[in-house]
Parts: structure tokens; C-alpha cells; sequence
């Protein structure tokens, strides 16, 4: 009796039991946003700097290394002299410099002086940036990426323009196909493009069918609005049904 | 039948691998042939256990003991995609990081609470040999919390992403930062659960003693153990592992030896025991860091947990129908052994580090029976109680704890 009764007491207490408590996400801290849909400028805003690129599928080779600090360096020196450019762009436009080189209109010699110094600084930084970009081109195809070529590489009759309040953004060149030594970029007109507000920045996310091959590129920028220009930067990934190649793509228009 | 008036007391690991202050007390005495015997043992931690011994034998508050400090290496390591490691290691050079400068601190906060009940029932075999089956069921309470702080450099590399219009990479450290682990668990596949309490075998133990001398001072005991392994098992998948079973069969052997200096009053007693554990194959996630043990990886792997063995040392004092005693004990546990062959070596040393141990617990107690009352008919049952109180003294990467156990024992022939 005494061995049915310990049983069953041993048997009725080992009930397993357990009570579980989960890791939960905490919610994200709001940040005032400092950056605001209205500071977008909603007309149509030509593209000035733009770049495009696949990186590499195979990472063993090398100096790739090298190779990708190198792009990222290339990176932080077109972003900050761009701003720079386009400071100077600004100021150039805000004196009608076009005009006043050109002799339509007259105006006192300080400005006339700064408008042929702003002119030439603006020519001399335009050649260091494209000659960054093809510096960076070269490193990427250096390591097996993917250039995609723009406006800056191909010839096209118009530029790459943006107009936010229609959700519409065109690119004359995204690449390029080469037949009998003739070029031919690829246009894309992307729409249904998508903004969000998020904490310090507003978010872009564009969507659009390759046209050189299977799959769909996405992007998913940052926008900054800066003082005299904007700048889009973030990922841009080719997603087919095998694979997803990581990407780069930048561009910054003056406000 | 005076014989079973101070008779034994099942010591047992409540909480099986990891050595842990247990009840516990030496006896070199077994009892009559053909007697059953039933009792149970409950005890509890007196407090939450919140600090811990390091693995230089210090004693640190829990989260001092469960956090790591990240360096920028570190993030790398933890970072899954080939394209996005080899991006950020260039990032870090272009933006002047150096690898061995520190990126932050994971804080984690574990809060452990644990009480266990244990069931006996045994059988004098012989006046020498006797026989028992030790069920003990576990509770344990945790409580665990954790968060990433950002070091200035981080902090730096944040600030200049986002004055840079890198917003989006910003946003990416900063959401990974602000729920590190939620993420991590979420990116590597991980149950986000963990068992806030949890009752559950923990093994089950088939004991055999025999006391093999039996003089009028001097008595010895042999003391074998089986260890079947029982209860709650945790998966590749969990990220807490509170190790209750020991998934293998194993041995344990003790030896005990007594000294009557004054006959039914002093009597010491020193014991010592060795418990084997054997391999066995799991899957577990095979990290990829020292310092990170959230990993993607996973392999079948063989598994061995340490050995751990022990001595220990007691005096009773008999007064009546109580005995009164003191005693301590000092164990160690080897660490445990991790082999694969998908990932590098290293990777497997890494889950064995910090899992050898060392404990030394001291413990206090009385005892009361009833048989003497019991058999002139002054009471109803014979029973044997046992209030102990433990409480650790030193250790090596284990918990620090007060415990409280009353231990109840009820015999029928």
C-alpha cells in the first residue's frame, strides 16, 4: 500500500510544466523627424551625380578588399564634393551667372569676377567628380561587379530627371547593350514609387522589371534634404528566382 | 532497529550537469534488511540567485557575469552575410574603426529562482545492500532581460553615417542595437521563448549502497549511482539552455567513511565521489565567437559534458533523537568537450569555454526521528526530518546561492 501511495504521490507531482515568456522587439524610439515630405522639392529635378552598381558575387579574389575600401572612399568623396558643387551651383544660379557670362545681362564687376570664379570651380570640380566616377567604375569591374552605366556614361539626348509629386522618376541610361560596337542604354520610367517618413529621414522604395536580362531591381533609399541639394543613397538589389545580387545606387539633385 | 535512527540521507545534483548547492549530508549507515522506505525532499533558494562566481572565482553580480563587451571584430563575426561582413570591414577602415576598439557592451540579465522536490523510495536488500530510486522534479524561475550599450565609437560611426546621408545603414546598426538580441534570435531562427518557469524531472537516479565495513567506531560505504537522464531537454533552437538533463546515461560512485570519536554522540565523516558522464550526439548551434553563442550554424555534433567529482567532510553530534551537524564540500567539474567536423576547431572550443567548475558550499543542519517514540507506541509513524541550511562559500562559473531544504522521511517493514 505504502509503495502505491509513494508511487502515485511521485507520479501526480512530476506534472511537467512550463510557462513560457517570449523575447519581445521593444518599440522604436519616435525621433522627431528632421526631415519632412514638404522639404522635398515636388517639380521636376534633374539628377546631377549618379551611380549604379552590382557588387561582385564571388568575394575570393584578390585585393578585393582594397578594392571595396577604395569604392567606399570614392563614395564619401563624391557625396561631400557634390555638396560642394552644388553649394557652389546655387550660388552661381542665384547671380543668373549664365546670363551675366554670356553678356545678356550687366551687373557689378565683384559679381561678374565671382561669376567667371564660380564657373570655372564649378567646371574644375564637375571633371575631378566624373573622373572619380570612372575611378570607381574601374574599381568595380576590377573585382567582377556590375557597372551600370548612366548619363555620365553613355550618350544620351536628355538627363536623368526626378519629379516626386507624380511618383516618377526617369532614367535615360540604366545600363547598356552593345551591338556591333553601337551602344544603346536602356531607358526606365519608374513610377509608383514609394515615400515614408522615418525617424531623421524619408525613406524611397522604387521597383522596376530589368530590361537586360531576368528579374527586378529594388531599390530602398534615404533621402537627405541638405541645404542646397538632395541627396538619394541606399541599396539598390537585382532579385531574379535564383539569386539576389547586392547594389549601390546614389544620385543627388539641386534643391 | 536503532539502526535506522540516523540512517541516510539522499544527496543528490538537483540540477544535473552543472554543479549547483544541492541538500546534502554524509552517512555511512544503511539500513535493515527488507525495510521500505519513502521520503521526499523540498527545497528552495532563499532569495533570487542574482551573482555569480566568474571564471576567476569571483563573486560578480549576474549581469556583470553574463555581459560582454563587443569590439568592432566582434560585430563583424556576427555579421552572417559574406558581401555584408566584407563591406563592413572596409567601412569600419574607411571610417577609421579600428577592429579592437570597442563597439559596445551586451548587457544580459539573468535572474534564476529554483526550489526542487525529490521523491524517494528504497529497500534495505540486506543488512549491508539496500536499494533506491531518486525522482527529483525541479521549479526554476528565470528571469532574463537584455540590451546593447553603444560605445562612443559607435556612437561616432552613427552620427557620421547620418551626416553623410547613409541614413539607411544608420538605421540598420540602430534597430540591430536597440533589440540586439531580439534580432539576433529573429535572424538566426531561434525561438524568441524561453521558459520563465519551468517544473520538470530532472533525471532520475537509481542508487545502490553497501556498506562495506562495519565496525564499533569505524564504518565504510560504497555508494553507486546510475543516472538515467530525464526531463526537460532544450533543442539547437533555444537560445536559453538550462541543461536539467543530462541527455546520457552516466555513473556516479561515491565513498564514505565514518568515525565514531565518542560512540552515539561525535562521529566524523569525510566522502568523496567521482561522476563519469559519457558522449553523445546532438544538434547544436556551433558559434561563431568567444563571446557570442547565437549562431546560424548548426551540426550534429558529439557532446560530452565534464566529469565533475568531490569531497566533502562533516561532523554530527547526537543528542537524543537529534543529531545536530556541520559539513562542507569542495567539487569541480572538468569542462565540456564539443566535436564536429563542418566549421573550424576553434568554433567548437568556443562552446566548452567557461564550463568548467568549481564549488565549494558549507551547510548546517538538524535531524529529528520519531522511531524511538514510534516503537514505545508515543508515535504514530516513524519518520526522520531534516532541516538543512547551504549556502555557497567560493566557486568558479557557477551560481551563488542560499538554500533552504527540509527533508522527510517515512519507513515500513
Amino acid at each position: 500500500m505504502i509503495k502505491f501511495l509513494t508511487l502515485l504521490f511521485i507520479l501526480s507531482s512530476c506534472g511537467l510544466e512550463r510557462n513560457d515568456k517570449q523575447i519581445k522587439p521593444k518599440p522604436v524610439q519616435v525621433v522627431q523627424s528632421s526631415q519632412t515630405l514638404d522639404q522635398l522639392n515636388q517639380e521636376k529635378q534633374e539628377i546631377d551625380i549618379m551611380v549604379a552598381f552590382l557588387w561582385p558575387q564571388d568575394l575570393d579574389q584578390p585585393q578585393i578588399q582594397k578594392a571595396i575600401k577604395n569604392i567606399i572612399s570614392i563614395g564619401r568623396f563624391l557625396r561631400s564634393q557634390g555638396d560642394l558643387r552644388l553649394e557652389k551651383l546655387h550660388t552661381y544660379n542665384k547671380y543668373e551667372c549664365e546670363a551675366v557670362l554670356i553678356g545678356d545681362i550687366t551687373v557689378e564687376p565683384e559679381i561678374e569676377d565671382l561669376c567667371y570664379d564660380l564657373s570655372d570651380e564649378i567646371d574644375e570640380m564637375a571633371l575631378t567628380l566624373f573622373s572619380k566616377v570612372q575611378e570607381m567604375k574601374k574599381e568595380v569591374l576590377s573585382i567582377k561587379g556590375e557597372w551600370l552605366d548612366t548619363f555620365h556614361d553613355v550618350t544620351v539626348d536628355e538627363k536623368a530627371y526626378i519629379e516626386l509629386n507624380k511618383d516618377y522618376i526617369f532614367f535615360p541610361a540604366l545600363g547598356a547593350t552593345t551591338n556591333n560596337g553601337e551602344v544603346t542604354p536602356m531607358s526606365y520610367e519608374i513610377k509608383n514609387t514609394e515615400l515614408s517618413v522615418q525617424p531623421e529621414f524619408i525613406q524611397l522604395n522604387a521597383n522596376w522589371p530589368n530590361k537586360l536580362g531576368a528579374g527586378e531591381y529594388q531599390a530602398e533609399m534615404a533621402i537627405r534634404v541638405q541645404k542646397y541639394s538632395t541627396v538619394f543613397q541606399g541599396e539598390l538589389n537585382l532579385i531574379t528566382s535564383s539569386q539576389t545580387r547586392q547594389g549601390l545606387i546614389y544620385w543627388q539633385v539641386l534643391k | 532497529m536503532p539502526v535506522i535512527l540516523f540512517l541516510f540521507i539522499f544527496s543528490v545534483n538537483l540540477e544535473a550537469s552543472p554543479l549547483a548547492n544541492r541538500f546534502q549530508m554524509l552517512t555511512t549507515e544503511s539500513m535493515p534488511k527488507d525495510v521500505w522506505t519513502y521520503g521526499v525532499n523540498i527545497s528552495s533558494s532563499l532569495g533570487v540567485q542574482n551573482s555569480s562566481y566568474n571564471s576567476n572565482g569571483q563573486r560578480v553580480s549576474n549581469q556583470d557575469y553574463f555581459s560582454r563587451s563587443l569590439d568592432f571584430e566582434n560585430l563583424l563575426q556576427d555579421t552572417n552575410n559574406d558581401l555584408d561582413r566584407e563591406l563592413a570591414r572596409a567601412a569600419f577602415d574607411v571610417y577609421g574603426k579600428e577592429l579592437d576598439e570597442s563597439a559596445g557592451v551586451v548587457i544580459n540579465n539573468v535572474d534564476v529562482r529554483s526550489s526542487a522536490q525529490t521523491f524517494l523510495l528504497g529497500r534495505g536488500l540486506s543488512d549491508s545492500a539496500d536499494l533506491f530510486v531518486i525522482v527529483p522534479v525541479v521549479t526554476i524561475n528565470t528571469q532574463f532581460s537584455s540590451r546593447f550599450e553603444k560605445s562612443e565609437s559607435l556612437n561616432n560611426l552613427i552620427t557620421t553615417l547620418k551626416a553623410e546621408g547613409q541614413n539607411l545603414r544608420a538605421a540598420e546598426i540602430e534597430k540591430k542595437t536597440q533589440n540586439a538580441l531580439y534580432e539576433k534570435l529573429r535572424e538566426n531562427g531561434y525561438n524568441t521563448d524561453y521558459p520563465e518557469e519551468i517544473t520538470t524531472l530532472a533525471n532520475i537516479y537509481v542508487n545502490y549502497r553497501y556498506q562495506a565495513l562495519k565496525q564499533e567506531r569505524l564504518k565504510l560505504l560504497t555508494d553507486s549511482y546510475l543516472i538515467i537522464p530525464a526531463g526537460e531537454s532544450f533543442e539547437e533552437d533555444d537560445f536559453l539552455d538550462l541543461r536539467i538533463n543530462e541527455e546520457q546515461y552516466s555513473f556516479k560512485q561515491g565513498l564514505g567513511v565514518s568515525y565514531s570519536f565518542v560512540p552515539d554522540r561525535f562521529e566524523g565523516l569525510v566522502g568523496t565521489y567521482y561522476h563519469k558522464r559519457f558522449h553523445f550526439n546532438k544538434r547544436r548551434r556551433v558559434p561563431n565567437s568567444d563571446v557570442d553563442p547565437i549562431s546560424d550554424d548548426s551540426e550534429n555534433l558529439t557532446i560530452k559534458y565534464g566529469d565533475s567529482y568531490g569531497l566533502s567532510s562533516q561532523l554530527n553530534f547526537k543528542s537524543g533523537d537529534t543529531t545536530f551537524y556541520i559539513g562542507s564540500s569542495l567539487e569541480f567539474r572538468d569542462k565540456d568537450e564539443y566535436d564536429g567536423d563542418k566549421f573550424a576547431a576553434e568554433r567548437y572550443d568556443f562552446m566548452g569555454e567557461d564550463t568548467n567548475q568549481r564549488l565549494h558550499t558549507n551547510y548546517i543542519g538538524a535531524s529529528f526521528n520519531t522511531i524511538r517514540k514510534f516503537l514505545k507506541n508515543e508515535f504514530l509513524i516513524p519518520l526522520d526530518f531534516n532541516l538543512q541550511y547551504g549556502v555557497t562559500q567560493s566557486g568558479v562559473n557557477s551560481f551563488y546561492n542560499e538554500q533552504l531544504a527540509l527533508n522527510i522521511i517515512g519507513f515500513y517493514k
